[in-house]
């Protein structure tokens, strides 16, 4: 009989110890030569059988290499390796109590209980930790979760199990870690691991969601303050939003919850860090740099190995592990990237060209090919565009190596220009101006801090510099023309293009004030400081990052009813100088009633504009938009205006 | 091609002031007096072909035009360690020698017997740029050279090169002391009414003011003509330094006038400098911060026009700033912002107006005791104070019919003396327009004198 029960607590089950429709392993009942007590006894140990045959099936099923609808996953597989390494004591204690039973015949089921009591706590608890994985279908990390909480019991022994069942585990995790860690792979056919692969789609979707809303608002000329605000405020962080957009990202669901977020994103750091530091590699003409981690490999390696055999996950040790690798990575990063590569001058570089800091390039660019360009491009644009800015770059007496890795492009799609004025022609909407795009060649490694998205938003400010300085160069033209009435004794300031000319090219000026000062000098001393003032460099990627949104935002490039008034001020200067550059002195009844207007609207939109900007800074929100109504209306010109 | 500029130094007093110009921007591109590159800045980023060209041998020649009626000044040129820098083509002085004899009309006539020289060599610096932006001439308007010959110049120029700028820098006479030049007013008047109608911008020099300066400033008992010099060459090397170095903005004359000049006739610019040489223990002690600067360029002392800035109703119609050296732009909107809260400056009500800030670098050859340094270019419509005491002091000679035989031997001066009415109706009107310019019904007033004039 005692055989019998050895077996059933063995898995097996014969003909005295049966399982019922509940799958509970029961003594059959009324056997003539057990006493009541003993059938009792027994039922309580054929509990253990029940749970050990429970997990028997699951092992077998869970751990087979064939891969099917229930095997998905290293972590659930190496979960019930360990479930099945931790019930060796107990098959163990089978032994045990087998020999016993051989040399000592009247050996009563009480020493079967006696020496099995502790498992009489011990399975439930991990039948318990089973349920809740195959219950709410936990996978990949979360089961590190499940069995560290399961870990946090008063119980001792049964923590002492979970403990080690975690341990073998957490081999998985820490060899998912250091290929991410030390070499930068992702290697987690399953998805299981806390850093993924980003979906593209998740983000676009948003966009797409939000921009209907945008162009309706705009519509709406008479918002209240709160409102606009509103608007403002989703632009923003809409924006924030986009900038940040990596490849890699951290999955919340599958991070254990004994780490820390902030581990999490040091060890995403580390790994995209390196891989995009192995990325194109062979490209580099700096031969020393063969590994990021170079000799440190090795060290670090060992660090980790001696983490993974720590019996139980030790949160201070761990951070302290990866912080040393990512300081190590940051520091080596930034010593690549900004000393190496000498991050700082090529951006400046890039200030000099995107953001106009070469004024005088500009100027003579602009200045020689104002009309030349004024027309839709050809098939030989490109090349023109191309050698005029190399002749600017020469006039000016910049060397060609510096305008090497700049190169101009034309736009192919053709701008949409969906004016509300007449003013603007088709000409001047398809213009090679206005399809002007900066390239800029961008070579290993600052290809990690310069990305392609990077530069598509400085060639938005490009855009938009480009044309500011366009319409002053414009305004200025005609200034010169209308200086010839001075020595016409008659001739009053009383001419509304006198007066329209002042106003525009007083927006355009102190505009251009704005941005170049307030905006691009500003940020870019404060991006110079941060990168100076640190050796990490994460930092000074964020610092960048930083950097090319607040340009952004403060040109409100992401604020459309702002920039649609700076846009459609813009295009009402260039008809202006267009009309006065066409009719000279001799203004026709048509001209003098287009001449009116474009005098309507632009007092209509430096309206709209400064009172957008009063009521947003009345808000207290942005600061940037009170310099720039700090200058624009500096006298009190505008908001005194009734 | 990078929008050039030819300066035109004319009379005693224009060829001083811009013999220190040279000596100041060549210091300042670190060009030695014989024009060659000193070993040092050959690595400069600085814009030398905006005023300067390279001749075959690499030398760095001025585009400068030296024109004098008479010998004194030009010869003392021509004997300094600067004889080699300029073109000696470019340097004329008149073959008789005889001078103006401080008399516009002498001045006037001898630019008109003179024109085709003059004009050749100024044809020829033209065609020896690609895209010339304007002039620049120095002289003052009392004497007679720098006056007459100078105003026959700006006619010319004006019908020569259309569309081209002109900017002045005109030296005005000292009201504080007698002049030797008795006929100062004359010749005062009669350039004025040039200025206002053949220049695009006169930076006006007040010796009144630069005399204050060197007394109460700079503690100079009886400052030399050099030692005044000096502070117009530093203001006229300080207005182009946007123009000398790589920047984001104001790289053309153009972009720095423009804005400052709202309607074609007013445009008489006053300047202020700051610091002045004796500040330097005053400035080595405190922390010199934008706002510093530019808190005291609007102080009356720190200008060089003896005008009345701070008495109503006269206003700013527009102001330049030009901050040299290295700072912090972020200050920049700090600074506006209390200027505006503590109203120190007073500005129209018929228009936009604001302070323009343009930072730029220092020339790095020039060591200083100033960390920044700046100046003021300003519209300020109390500048016809000046025209004012000028038609008073005209008005004065002229009822005494004094001294009026020098000019009735003169040409235009021959069969009667409307040119000399004409100007004062010029000079007057130039004085209403910046009286009404204070007003917030200038546009209006404009509107009337416009129809009134089309009615006539």
């Amino acid at each position: 009989m005692l055989h019998e029960l050895l077996f059933a607590l063995n898995g097996k089950i014969g003909g005295v110890f049966v399982q019922n429709e509940k799958k509970e392993v029961k003594i059959i009942k009324d056997l003539p030569f057990l006493q009541p007590s003993e059938a009792v006894l027994a039922d309580r140990l054929c509990q253990l059988a029940t749970y050990y045959i429970k997990f028997l099936n699951l092992i077998k099923t869970r751990t087979s290499l064939v891969d099917n609808e229930e095997n998905t996953g290293i972590y659930i597989r190496s979960f019930y390796a360990s479930l099945d390494k931790i019930l060796q004591p107990y098959r163990d204690a089978l032994v045990i109590l087998e020999e016993k039973l051989y040399k000592d015949p009247h050996i009563s089921a009480a020493a079967f209980q006696a020496e099995l009591e502790d498992y009489q706590l011990i399975f439930p608890a991990l039948s318990n930790v089973i349920d809740q994985i195959e219950e709410q279908n936990e996978r990949g990390c979360q089961i590190l979760s499940v069995l560290s909480s399961a870990a946090n019991i008063g119980s001792p022994t049964i923590r002492r199990y979970m403990i080690q069942m975690l341990q073998i585990c957490h081999c998985v995790f820490y060899r998912q870690l250091a290929a991410w860690l030390l070499h930068g792979l992702l290697i987690d056919p399953y998805n299981e691991f806390f850093i993924q692969k980003r979906q593209e789609n998740e983000d676009e979707e948003k966009d797409e969601e939000e921009e209907p809303e945008f162009e309706e608002r705009i519509v709406i000329r008479g918002i209240s303050g709160t409102e606009l605000k509103k608007i403002l405020h989703t632009a923003f962080s809409h924006n924030e939003e986009m900038i940040r957009k990596k490849e890699y990202g951290l999955h919340m669901n599958m991070l254990p919850i004994y780490i820390p977020k902030r581990v999490a994103e040091k060890v995403l750091f580390v790994g995209e860090s390196i891989q995009m530091f192995e990325q194109d590699r062979s490209l580099s003409d700096l031969p020393e740099l063969r590994n990021i981690l170079e000799d440190k490999e090795e060290n670090f390696t060992k660090l980790l190995n001696s983490l993974a055999e720590e019996e139980e996950f030790n949160l201070r040790k761990f951070e302290g592990f990866v912080n040393e690798v990512r300081t190590y990575v940051a520091e080596h990063l930034w010593k690549l990237i900004v000393q190496k590569s000498n991050l700082i001058g090529r951006l400046r570089r890039i200030k000099e060209f995107y953001l106009f800091g070469r004024g005088e390039l500009f100027l003579t660019f602009i200045h020689e090919n104002f009309n030349a360009f004024s027309s839709p491009p050809t098939g030989s644009s490109k090349h023109d565009v191309n050698l005029a800015l190399q002749q600017a770059t020469r006039s000016v007496l910049l060397d060609d190596d510096q305008l090497e890795k700049f190169r101009l492009t034309i736009d192919q799609q053709k701008t949409n220009y969906a004016s509300e004025l007449t003013a603007i022609d088709e000409l001047e909407a398809n213009c090679i101006w206005n399809s002007l795009n900066l390239e800029h060649t961008v070579e290993w490694p600052l290809h990690i801090v310069l990305t392609p998205t990077v530069i598509t938003r400085y060639n938005m400010i490009f855009k938009f510099l480009l044309r500011v300085r366009r319409v002053q160069t414009a305004l200025h033209s005609c200034w010169v023309d209308s200086m010839d009435t001075k020595s016409l004794p008659d001739q009053f300031c009383n001419n509304t293009r006198w007066w329209l000319r002042n106003h525009m090219n007083f927006i355009v000026n102190n505009l251009q004030f704005y941005l170049q000062v307030d905006v691009i000098e500003w940020e870019f001393s404060e991006l110079l400081e941060k990168i100076n003032k640190t050796m990490d460099f994460e930092h000074v990627s964020v610092a960048h990052d930083a950097f090319v949104t607040s340009l952004l935002t403060k040109s409100f490039l992401l604020t459309k009813p702002i920039s649609n008034c700076i846009r459609t001020i813009l295009d009402l200067c260039l008809a202006y100088t267009k009309l006065i550059k066409k009719s000279g002195e001799f203004v026709t009844d048509s001209d003098n009633e287009f001449l009116s207007s474009i005098t309507k609207s632009f007092e209509r939109q430096t309206k709209i504009l400064v009172q957008i900007l009063s009521d947003v800074r009345n808000h207290g929100s942005s600061p940037h938009i009170r310099q720039l109504l700090l200058r624009i209306d500096y006298n009190r010109f505008f908001s005194s205006a009734k | 091609m990078p929008r050039e500029i030819i300066t035109l130094q004319i009379g005693q007093c224009g060829n001083q002031i811009g013999t220190e110009f040279w000596k100041q921007i060549c210091a300042e591109h670190g060009i030695n007096p014989e024009g060659i590159l000193e070993d040092f800045a050959t690595e400069g980023l600085d814009r030398k072909d905006v005023f300067f060209y390279q001749a075959d041998d690499e030398h760095y020649i001025p585009r400068a035009v030296l024109l004098d009626l008479e010998p004194r000044v030009i010869n003392s040129i021509l004997n300094s360690p600067y004889a080699n820098l300029y073109n000696p083509e470019n340097v004329y002085l008149s073959k008789d020698g005889g001078g103006a004899g401080n008399n516009w009309a002498a001045g006037y006539h001898g630019g008109d017997r003179l024109y085709e020289e003059i004009f050749d060599i100024i044809d020829r610096e033209a065609d020896g740029s690609d895209s010339l932006e304007g002039f620049v001439c120095c002289h003052s308007i009392a004497g007679g050279t720098g006056s007459g010959m100078g105003s026959f110049i700006l006619e010319k120029l004006n019908d020569r090169f259309p569309k081209k700028l002109i900017q002045t820098y005109s030296v005005f006479p000292n009201q504080d002391e007698i002049s030797d030049v008795v006929v100062q007013p004359y010749n005062s008047l009669l350039t004025l009414k040039r200025l206002t109608q053949h220049a695009d911008c006169v930076v006006v020099l007040d010796n009144t003011a630069l005399h204050r300066i060197a007394a109460e400033r700079l503690h100079i008992e009886n400052p030399t003509f050099a030692q005044i010099n000096q502070l117009v060459s530093t203001v006229m090397s300080s207005s182009t330094t946007t123009l000398r170095y790589p920047g984001y903005m104001n790289n053309d004359l153009i972009s720095l006038i423009a804005s400052l000049i709202p309607t074609p006739r007013l445009h008489f610019l006053m300047t202020g400098y700051t610091p002045l040489s004796t500040d330097s223990q005053v400035a080595s002690i405190r922390k010199t911060t934008v706002l510093d600067v530019m808190r005291r360029l609007l102080q009356p002392k720190n200008m060089m026009v003896s005008t009345p800035v701070h008495r109503q109703p006269h206003c700013y119609i527009a102001i330049q700033n030009i901050i040299q050296g290295e700072v912090d732009p972020t200050q920049v909107d700090k600074s506006l912002q209390r200027i505006r809260e503590r109203k120190m400056a007073q500005f129209i009500q018929w228009g936009p107006a604001s302070i323009q800030v343009a930072l730029t670098r220092k020339s790095p050859y020039i060591q200083t005791a100033h960390r920044v340094c700046g100046l003021m270019l300003a519209n300020h419509t109390s500048i016809s104070a000046l025209f004012e005491r000028c038609i008073n002091q005209y008005d004065k000679l002229r009822k005494r019919e004094a001294f009026l035989d020098q000019f009735k031997k003169e040409a235009m001066f021959k069969d009667n003396l409307d040119e000399f009415d004409n100007s004062r109706e010029v000079l007057q009107q130039l004085i209403d327009e910046y009286k009404a310019a204070t007003r917030s019904d200038y546009l209006q007033w404009g509107a009337e004198k416009q129809a009134a004039a089309t009615a006539k």
